[in-house]
């Protein structure tokens, strides 16, 4: 069957006009876990500073290299509970941003800082991603799923930095992880100014 | 082959029915349907898994022994849950149990009576709120077989795989760890969720 030049076109007019046929709507078990997983993905802002989490434990090493990516997914629980419970948290968008640029930064000089102190650090943090997730959950298609699908988001956006951060044990490679830890901290800069000039 | 024999063969695959091969309806239905219920189930699912992966980071007798006591209660708290009205502190009693995770984040063994305790509670606990599906007219036997079968197939497989690998490789213990916070947080965001919303 030869189709002539002009069904052709009128055929490809047609795929350019299409609709989704939505056949797999977002709701339920699985809509809920996609959509979890999705939305740390999506957000620059959450991905940025949960790989600097993986990059910074990676850098200091044992045990902040396990530690760091234990207690930020605990602590964002709480602060997503915190989020859920509708208690105020001023800043909440400037606070991100300068998570990520602190934890860029953090990166970027290589800073030796003491466990508990970096501990503290990761933790208030996540208590700002914790929020900001758990103002968003009530609107999941299923609130277990999406809890889950995010905290597993979260962990292997963690399990990247801290795959990324190997880099650092070569000499070369500790440059580039430095590199990417300035990078994470100007993207910090970017959302400030973007969350400054929102609140302003 | 022609053309003719090809659209027919062609339009009986379009129109294929049911072979009936196995009747799940029949027969062994409620175990199967007992099999699959907390497979299928993420609010049983999860917190099995917390409770395997800290049954992996056990001394062998104490994890060995929660091999046969956890499916045992679980099959008790089934039987048990047909006698018990329904009502929301069971739900609230299952998100407390996403809390075992605590011995997974925590990396270390229990005393055995308290982690004999631990399971105990949690099983019967998982086993009343199996109960809940209408069961009226279910072959009950068949039913609780199948949740006990596959609460025995969970904590078996996982917590084999785990106390293999810990075993082995040191970072795997980590890898507990990590595990454990992750459905820890994710039980405190669940449980929040039902509390406050």
């Amino acid at each position: 069957m030869r189709l002539s030049s002009r069904l052709r076109l009128f055929w490809f007019l047609l795929t350019l006009i299409s609709f989704p046929a939505l056949g797999h709507t977002d709701v339920g078990v699985a809509g809920g876990l996609l959509s979890g997983l999705i939305h740390p993905v999506k957000g620059l802002d959450h991905l940025v500073a949960m790989i600097a989490v993986g990059l910074w434990g990676a850098q200091l090493r044992q045990p902040a290299i396990w530690l760091l990516p234990i207690t930020f997914p605990l602590v964002m629980a709480l602060g997503g509970l915190a989020g859920l419970a509708g208690l105020p948290l001023p800043g909440l968008e400037i606070g991100i941003a300068v998570s990520a640029i602190a934890l860029g930064l953090a990166v970027g000089f290589a800073w030796r800082a003491p466990l508990w102190l970096a501990g503290l650090l990761v933790a208030l943090f996540a208590l700002f991603h914790g929020y900001a997730h758990g103002r968003e959950l009530p609107q999941a298609a299923d609130p277990l799923a999406y809890g889950a699908g995010f905290v597993v988001a979260t962990g292997l956006l963690h399990l990247c930095g801290i795959g990324l951060g190997a880099l650092a044990h070569w000499p070369r490679g500790a440059q580039w992880v430095r590199a990417l830890g300035a990078g994470i901290a100007v993207c910090g800069g970017y959302f400030l100014l973007a969350a400054a000039g929102g609140a302003g | 082959m022609n053309r003719a024999r090809y659209l027919c063969l062609f339009v009986g695959f379009c129109l294929p029915s049911l072979a009936h091969a196995h009747l799940v309806s029949d027969r062994f239905g409620d175990f199967y349907s007992g099999l699959l219920h907390p497979l299928t189930s993420v609010i049983h699912l999860v917190p099995w898994l917390a409770l395997a992966l800290g049954n992996g980071v056990q001394a062998l007798p104490q994890a060995r022994c929660m091999l046969w006591l956890f499916p045992l209660v679980v099959g008790l708290g089934v039987v048990c849950g047909l006698f018990m009205p329904p009502g929301q502190s069971l739900e609230f009693g299952l998100i407390a149990t996403f809390g075992v995770a605590l011995v997974a984040v925590a990396g270390r063994a229990l005393p055995a009576w308290v982690w004999v305790i631990l399971v105990s509670s949690i099983g019967v606990l998982h086993g009343m709120a199996h109960a809940e599906p209408a069961l009226e007219g279910r072959a009950l036997v068949l039913y609780a077989a199948g949740v006990t079968l596959a609460s025995h197939w969970v904590m078996l497989s996982m917590t084999a795989i785990i106390y293999w690998l810990c075993r082995r490789w040191a970072w795997c213990v980590i890898g507990v760890r990590a595990l454990g916070s992750w459905i820890l947080a994710i039980g405190v965001l669940f449980g929040g969720y039902r509390l406050l919303v």
